[in-house]
């Protein structure tokens, strides 16, 4: 049998896992189990994807590029900062890398997909490796309790989505994304069961994505796992997830709108709320990231549920994802150097460790779309106009009012950081190479949104 | 010694401007010369325009300009803010020359502001004492909201005619007049110290009296009467702006000049004085007389200056600007004395001086509105012509008064000013009389008004014998300046108060109690999304097994 394999898809994400491999045997092969020995044939190897991915560009759909390159360039972050966890002897780096990358493959796939089974296959590649990751630390209860959490959660969503594909496979007789949009413009099935199939498909991706109310599962996880871990998730599985949703949306349900705009419309308001109103009274910096996570789930659906802004999406995702990351590995900063991630201890960060806490506000100040991280208020108009233009002036309201309530907290984030701190002043001794490399990360991630805020056209004439 | 540095700044100035602007002086020729044409992008285009009159308000303001920096160097020898002061009074006077040689509305606003603000700068100069920072700020405040005007005026302006050119402006036939006009005598009257927002003027007195000179004579209230005489022909093609123009001259020319009449202070009657003077030349505007009214403005300017200048000289002899501190000063002051009986009589309108004949072209400009020959109704002009007249009667009077309190009486002890004071107020006197050179002379308002004149001072020195040297004024209506400030100092503040206090109760109990309640039942949202956070996995099957089924159950019952 021959199967043809379109390379312009499968290629990054081929290399991505041949990388996987690759850090599994390095590890295996070499006695001592350090991160640098399967860090760097990880790194090599998204390398490596990205500039495939350059030279196939013309072949690839301009979103999917996008999307494919925020996915890239989220791992590599996610993989060079994780350098700062290599003190810790529960964590196998070889195991760490080869998860990591399976799960960034998957996410390649995910986005690249074009029929419902690939994507299906691609949702489990990214999520069971992920399960794997949160519950890696040896003999951590909390860590184990989180995965089984995401282990059910991922289990129950897959199980839904197959149902709606099946349903969907029978309503269209074919598995392709085209094929099923042409079928579900022709079909002459009952609505009803259109219905139920289109939903129940497109319920199994918001699971993954975190909406609510399939959101439960997210602060558990988050908090469970290992911190750059929580990073990779909130970002890059979340990127994966929407890219998917907005693919599989805008190709095979694009004439079922009626269908799922309005409910989408509805998860999207609701999710950006109760996920602001969670974050409202946390006191610990990756709790509050965890539920404004969610609420930036409900922000990147928002343009996807008034069919036009898919653009805008990305667009948004690409400075969500580079912010969140800078946060994530800003923390994981943090949280080795002082052992806690809760306020108390960040008190006056900003200026005991510059380096670390103003990308760590700067971040924040760019989730809250607030100056002077002037990218993060582009972002936010960018998610918002194309809904005023659908006419949708209820969601904007809603938006509008989210902002608001996201400032709330981001603010008061910003406001301990740069807090008088308490007690005595902790100085940290000479940091390790290791934390140099997390630390150069985090900077290097600011001075990217710094640039993206100066020049935003950058990222909107770009992308996609 | 370095306080001659600003000096020569200034003379340097003063040099560049006469040079630029004395070929004009006189001349029919007007020049228009554009250094950055306006594009579409920013409206707003480099532009001067120069005719004789701008050259003449030029030269007069570099000149007096001159002349303060000058008297400044003595009369704030040891001011440790010598610096600023004399910095901002070139800036003062580069604001009004953007006014005055401005051919662009915007670039005109630029100058325009600068003055407010400058003038707010040096009446405030003396921060340490609360007079100075109130009567600063009350001139600031009330001019810029008259500014507003301006503002507003120049936009309708833009959107009426197409440019903010200020000679493409004028070259077009007259459109939209009444609104234009009004708004920017809104502007003027503030700018101006006329009726009803005039009351800053005599309040910015705690400011360095070179100062109040420069104020008075050459720049802030210049400007007004400046910027009508330029844009004369809009004013003009609308009666109702001329009426209003010329009723607001006649309440204001009387009402400061019986306020004048009143003062125990010899700085603020002078501030008085120059609010009753400006009127004058608003009087003559409003009958389309552009020559009277800006003479007059040229003339005023130099006995005002000499004026306050000699009045400067005073106080630095008695420490005081009180009329009562005052009094025979005659022998021990006598170039003072010599210098402002030359001011005086310029004021109180005395043959040879300058004030004579440029008061009797305002009187006749003021007559032919009384015939009709004008663009206000014969019935205005005839009112406006006979309060001028009792106007420069009372003017008189006050003059002669003020001239009587201040050097008659029992010698006192004094002493003469430094050369730098003196050397100004000397250039100002000869000046007084060299700007009669070529005036024209009206025979019969000549002969009434010096009539006029004689009669006042006649009545105030036989007053005056009879009373013993006495001629303190009990009128306690005048001595509260009609109580115009009330509005000002009383009730906008009282009803803002009172606006405020229901705005603050407003806001608490009714506005704030939305985000209040909102962030209430957001913080209780909060904290029942911990509870149901239970970690709890088979509660959040529940949850979502809900989720599927509520989601489902919609869209099928939707489509």
């Amino acid at each position: 049998m021959n199967i043809p394999v379109d390379w312009a898809i499968a290629g990054p994400a081929t290399i991505v896992a041949a990388g996987a491999v690759i850090a599994l045997l390095v590890d295996a092969f070499f006695p001592r189990r350090t991160w640098l020995g399967s860090g760097l044939p990880s790194t090599a190897a998204l390398i490596a994807a990205g500039l495939e991915m350059f030279r196939l560009d013309h072949d690839i759909p301009p979103a999917t590029f996008a999307l494919s390159l925020i996915l890239l360039v989220g791992t590599l972050f996610v993989v060079v900062a994780s350098n700062v966890m290599n003190f810790e002897n529960s964590m196998p780096p070889g195991e760490y890398h080869f998860l990591m990358l399976s799960s960034a493959a998957g996410a390649l796939l995910m986005v690249s997909a074009r029929d419902v089974v690939t994507l299906l296959v691609a949702l489990e590649l990214l999520s069971l490796p992920s399960i794997a990751l949160v519950g890696l630390r040896q003999g951590d209860r909390r860590a184990i309790r989180s995965a089984w959490t995401f282990f059910l959660a991922s289990v129950v969503s897959t199980a839904i989505t197959l149902m709606g594909i099946s349903l969907l496979y029978g309503i269209a007789g074919t598995l392709d994304y085209e094929g099923i949009g042409e079928a579900l413009r022709e079909s002459d099935m009952p609505d009803s069961v259109v219905a139920v199939a289109i939903l129940l498909t497109v319920i199994g991706l918001l699971f993954k994505l975190g909406a609510v109310p399939f959101h439960m599962w997210i602060p558990d996880a988050y908090l469970g796992a290992p911190i750059l871990v929580a990073g990779f998730l909130s970002s890059v599985s979340k990127a994966a997830s929407l890219g998917a949703l907005l693919t599989f949306l805008a190709i095979a349900l694009g004439y079922s709108y009626d269908t799922w705009g309005t409910l989408l419309a509805v998860v999207a308001a609701v999710t950006m709320t109760i996920g602001n109103l969670g974050a409202l009274r946390r006191t610990n910096a990756i709790g509050m990231l965890a539920w404004s996570s969610v609420a930036q789930a409900g922000f990147l659906l928002a343009p996807a549920a008034v069919g036009v802004g898919t653009d805008a999406a990305i667009q948004y995702l690409a400075v969500y994802v580079l912010t969140n990351l800078v946060a994530f590995a800003a923390l994981a900063v943090v949280l080795r150097l002082r052992g806690s991630t809760d306020y108390d201890e960040l008190r006056g960060l900003a200026r005991t460790d510059p380096p670390t806490g103003i990308p760590l506000a700067l971040a924040a100040l760019t989730l809250a779309g607030f100056p002077p991280a002037i990218i993060g208020l582009v972002a936010k108009y960018v998610v918002i106009q194309p809904v005023i233009e659908a006419g949708e002036t209820w969601l904007a309201v809603v938006m509008a009012i989210n902002v608001m309530l996201g400032l709330a907290y981001y603010l008061r984030f910003v406001a301990v950081l740069f807090d008088k701190p308490e007690g005595e002043t902790y100085v940290s001794p000479s940091p390790p190479f290791s934390v140099r490399v997390a630390k150069s990360v985090v900077i290097l991630g600011a001075l990217g949104i710094v640039a993206l805020s100066v020049w935003p056209d950058l990222l909107l004439s770009n992308l996609p | 010694m370095n306080r001659w540095a600003y000096v020569l700044l200034t003379a340097a100035l003063t040099a560049v401007v006469a040079l630029w602007a004395i070929p004009y002086v006189g001349d029919s020729t007007a020049d228009t010369h554009v250094w950055v044409e306006g594009n579409s992008l920013l409206g707003v285009s480099l532009a001067v325009h120069i005719d004789s009159l701008a050259a003449q308000v030029l030269l007069l303001a570099v000149g007096i300009g001159l002349l303060v920096q000058i008297y400044s160097t003595a009369y704030l020898q040891h001011h440790p803010r010598y610096r600023s002061y004399a910095l901002v009074i070139i800036l003062f006077l580069l604001g009004m020359i953007a006014v005055v040689v401005a051919d662009d509305f915007f670039v005109l606003l630029i100058g325009w502001e600068v003055m407010g603000l400058c003038s707010y700068l040096l009446i405030g100069h003396e921060w340490e004492t609360p007079e100075a920072r109130a009567g600063a700020a009350k001139a600031f405040l009330m001019t810029r909201v008259a500014d507003l005007g301006l503002l507003v005026g120049i936009i309708v302006i833009g959107q009426t005619y197409g440019t903010y050119r200020i000679s493409e402006v004028l070259a077009q036939d007259p459109k939209n007049v009444t609104a234009i006009g009004l708004l920017l005598l809104v502007a003027v009257v503030g700018k101006s110290a006329q009726f009803p927002l005039h009351t800053w003027l005599p309040d910015a007195m705690p400011g360095p009296t070179p100062i109040t000179a420069l104020i008075h004579a050459a720049t802030m209230v210049a400007a007004g009467v400046y910027l009508v005489a330029r844009l004369l022909p809009i004013f003009e093609a609308s009666q109702l702006v001329m009426t209003a123009l010329a009723i607001i001259a006649a309440i204001t020319m009387l009402l400061a000049a019986l306020c004048a009449l009143a003062q125990t202070d010899l700085k603020r009657a002078l501030a008085w004085s120059t609010v009753s003077q400006l009127a004058f030349m608003f009087a003559a505007l409003s009958m389309g007389d552009r020559d009277a009214g800006t003479d007059h403005l040229l003339s005023h300017g130099a006995f005002k200056a000499l004026l306050f200048l000699g009045c400067g000289c005073l106080m630095h002899a008695v420490g005081s600007s009180a009329l009562s501190a005052m009094g025979g000063l005659r022998k021990a002051m006598p170039v003072t004395f010599l210098s402002m009986t030359i001011g005086f009589a310029a004021l109180a309108g005395f043959i040879p001086t300058v004030g004579f004949f440029t008061k009797d072209s305002v009187l006749a400009a003021l007559e032919h509105g009384a015939k009709g020959d004008a663009a206000v109704p014969a019935s205005v002009g005839s009112i406006v012509f006979y309060v001028a007249l009792a106007t420069t009667f009372v003017t008189a009077v006050y003059a002669a008064r003020l001239w009587l309190t201040a050097f008659f009486g029992p010698a006192k002890e004094g002493h003469e000013a430094p050369r730098a004071m003196l050397g100004p107020v000397v250039v100002l006197a000869i000046a007084t009389f060299a700007l009669s050179i070529g005036q024209p002379f009206h025979l019969g308002f000549g002969l009434i008004s010096t009539g006029v004149a004689v009669l006042a001072t006649a009545v105030v020195v036989y007053a005056w014998s009879d009373r013993g040297g006495e001629l303190d004024i009990d009128a306690p209506l005048l001595t509260r300046e009609f109580d115009l400030d009330a509005p000002f100092t009383r009730w906008i503040p009282a009803a803002t108060r009172e606006a405020a206090r229901l705005v603050v109760v407003v806001d608490r109990d009714g506005v704030d109690a939305y985000p209040d309640g909102g962030a209430a039942g957001a913080q209780l949202t909060s904290r029942a999304l911990e509870l149901v956070q239970s970690r709890n996995v088979q509660r959040y099957a529940t949850v979502m097994t809900v989720g599927v089924i509520a989601l489902v159950a919609a869209g099928v019952i939707w489509t």
